[in-house]
């Protein structure tokens, strides 16, 4: 079967999904496989976040029904939305239930963090300026100290829209506005930015943590797929 | 650099609740620039309310794919596509894509018009469900207006058919056509267990054309938004049409 090293599970915001299947398919080795659940987000409102985590917890289960060796429980705004301190428990009753293990987006991107040691984390995110302070918030939860965000504007709809420079051009800017980061946190799993990881890196002198990447990285390691892999960055190449 | 999908971006509405193979398929066949759109859709047993509510969310995706920019929309099932009735599948199609401003094509009219492409006559089925679901298979060969010509399944339940073996869609195709040398095609029905890598030997194995329903489905997604290169490695439908 294609998935036979490992068969990962991601319940995916987005109630459209482009960007996270397209650079999960970039990044893994051969004989991984994507098993996507795509739920509710389409504006980030209340009502959806909450009918995206319920929807997921299904979602969840039939993964591992199918045979999935790990389930991603995706998007910051869903997992965090269940409280930071009850995501250990929420993953480790899930897993005992359904008999697979289960990780959060939140979860995976705090262990980036900690394993690029990561001090003072700059942020560029896609969405719009008024969602800054939900990502510093975000950023604190995962137990960091923020150093400057930046949002680059985009509704849910266009986030498929944004440009492969963009994310380069916003890391420039953000480093420069605050030159004692150390790491640049590019938010969300669902614009394109795996192919400009590496070149921030290097040009930046700083680590880059993105959503997307950050999930790819921790969900391989669980299913036990220690590979060293090129091209998306120090975490998936060192770790 | 441009946008991911800056050759099209291809929206896909996908039954399994769960969706595996087919974007492990579609990103083997994609050239560069192209990206998948995808929504999951409500099917885990095949019911007839699973069926109903899928083709409904299928609509409701649809609109949102055109409104995030997708250059094609695929009402992706042929059982969803059929229980409409074959004779309104292209008013359906036709009605949405004026409303939403979007080239939208079914699974049903793809794998058609891959039938009409490659010249069939007499088609062998192979698909990976149940045995019960033979019926069903040579009916909806007949609606698409081809002749079958023999049907094997794999056994498979649809919550595994991520677990199919790599080798059972050459195995099937030998007995099949072993069994039905009349045929001149074979067609691997359902788009969502591992049947792209097999193609190319199927076809120089036994003399056939073959269309898998995900080929088929890429194939027509990519010539109506426009990509029109030969893509080589899975039959000749992506490198000679």
């Amino acid at each position: 079967m294609y998935g036979y090293r490992a068969r990962i599970g991601y319940c995916s915001p987005p109630y459209v999904t482009e960007t996270f299947c397209t650079e999960f398919y970039m990044m893994v080795p051969k004989g991984v496989t994507l098993l996507i659940k795509t739920l509710e987000v389409r504006t980030r409102a209340r009502e959806e976040i909450q009918a995206s985590h319920v929807a997921a917890l299904d979602a969840a289960r039939y993964m591992a029904r199918c045979g999935a060796d790990v389930v991603v429980l995706g998007g910051n705004p869903v997992n965090q939305a269940q409280g930071v301190e009850n995501l250990g428990r929420i993953c480790a009753e899930l897993g005992r239930e359904i008999g697979t293990k289960v990780v959060t987006s939140t979860q995976a991107q705090t262990e980036a963090l900690k394993a690029l040691g990561a001090k003072r984390v700059a942020q560029v995110h896609c969405y719009e300026a008024e969602d800054n302070d939900r990502h510093a918030r975000s950023i604190r939860n995962m137990g960091v100290e923020p150093a400057g965000v930046i949002g680059l504007g985009y509704t849910d709809y266009d986030v498929g829209r944004i440009l492969g420079e963009t994310a380069l051009t916003a890391s420039r800017k953000v480093k420069a506005a605050n030159p004692e980061a150390d790491c640049i946190h590019l938010a969300s799993a669902h614009w394109a930015i795996a192919h400009a990881i590496d070149a921030i890196e290097a040009e930046l002198g700083v680590s880059v943590m993105t959503s997307q990447q950050a999930i790819v990285w921790k969900a391989l390691r669980t299913a036990g797929i220690e590979d060293t892999i090129e091209g998306f960055g120090r975490l998936l190449r060192e770790f | 650099m441009p946008l991911l999908g800056h050759r099209a971006r291809i929206g896909y509405c996908s039954p399994p609740f769960v969706t595996e193979t087919f974007c492990t398929e579609f990103y083997m066949m994609a050239p560069e620039g192209v990206t998948l759109l995808i929504t999951t859709l409500e099917i885990r047993t095949r019911t007839k309310e699973e069926v109903a509510a899928s083709h409904q969310r299928s609509l409701l995706a649809a609109k949102y794919m055109a409104d995030a920019g997708a250059d094609v929309v695929v009402l992706g099932g042929n059982p969803i596509n059929q229980s409409l009735g074959m004779e309104n599948i292209a008013c359906v199609t036709d009605d949405l894509a004026r409303e939403i401003g979007t080239k939208v094509i079914t699974s049903t009219a793809a794998q058609r018009e891959a039938l009409e492409t490659l010249g069939a006559k007499k088609v062998a089925q192979v698909y990976c469900y149940e045995d019960a679901e033979n019926e069903r298979h040579l009916n909806s060969m007949r609606n698409m207006g081809f002749e079958p010509a023999g049907v094997l399944s794999a056994g498979s339940d649809f919550m595994n058919i991520g677990r199919v073996d790599g080798k059972l869609a050459l195995e099937l195709s030998r007995k099949v056509k072993a069994e039905n040398p009349q045929a001149d095609t074979i067609h691997i029905g359902s788009a969502h267990w591992a049947t792209a890598h097999a193609i190319d030997q199927i076809e120089k194995e036994l003399g056939v054309s073959v269309m898998t329903s995900q080929q088929a489905i890429m194939w027509k997604a990519l010539r109506t938004a426009g990509v029109t290169e030969p893509i080589a490695g899975f039959g000749r439908l992506l490198i000679e049409f």
